[in-house]
């Protein structure tokens, strides 16, 4: 097993966690902050799912049904990102929200 | 061509929802910023982790299939002879695959401090709203 297939499977319980936290707050909050919360969910669960392509890459698997595992593992990079980003803006909106209301 | 394109469309949205990240810590404040003094470098190492898997899998299409050095040393002690023999393969390209997984990790690591110190938090004023 190569470095980089232990270090990414040590990444794919990292982000499984990093879901697991999220959910936590989802449950905490209410409203629009849920709903950013929902975002970074759904992020944290792709990002674990890219982490474990690329494992199964390193471990010699070079493509699942098909499709080659280094352009599923982009493709999850790449939703992961579109999904945090959106979340972090939908975040900064509301906390931009709170702010002006309460200087006014 | 389309996974080069991914992987640049990544690192550039990266680095936009690490400033957003940035614009977020200096709205907060308290123990709210607090978790946010985590989560806000862990989205700029994402984005540089991601630019480096990129420059990797760009330097693959260079890679070479000999050994770039070899380095045989003949040592002759008290009569007895030993071959010392050291090959160095494209020694950037191999690191940097292995700089890229454990940015990924110290990544994933702040984002966990982070969201972690917020979930205590929505704890505790969940917990003084009941």
């Amino acid at each position: 097993m190569s470095f980089i297939a232990v270090v990414e499977t040590i990444n794919f319980f990292l982000a499984s966690v990093a879901a697991l936290a999220s959910f936590g707050i989802l449950r905490k909050v209410a409203g629009n902050l849920a709903t950013s919360w929902k975002y970074a969910f759904i992020a944290f669960q792709v990002l674990a799912l890219a982490t474990l392509l690329t494992a199964i890459d390193e471990l010699g698997v070079p493509s699942i049904a098909g499709i080659s595992a280094h352009l599923l593992r982009n493709i999850a990079h790449f939703v992961f990102i579109i999904l945090a980003f959106f979340g972090l803006l939908h975040q900064y909106r509301i906390i931009r929200g709170l702010t002006e209301r309460g200087t006014n | 061509m389309f996974v080069d394109l991914i992987a640049v469309v990544v690192a550039v949205t990266g680095l936009a929802a690490a400033i957003i990240a940035r614009k977020i810590w200096l709205m907060v404040e308290g123990d709210l910023a607090d978790s946010w003094r985590w989560i806000l470098p862990s989205v700029p190492i994402y984005a540089i982790s991601f630019t480096i898997l990129t420059t990797y899998d760009f330097l693959q299409k260079f890679k070479v299939i000999q050994p770039v050095l070899k380095a045989n040393i003949d040592v002759n002690l008290l009569e007895k002879q030993t071959v010392f023999s050291m090959q160095v393969w494209e020694p950037i390209i191999l690191v940097l695959r292995n700089i890229q997984a454990l940015a990924e990790m110290a990544f994933l690591i702040l984002v966990l401090v982070g969201l972690i110190r917020q979930y205590k938090l929505f704890q505790q004023l969940a917990s003084k709203q009941d």
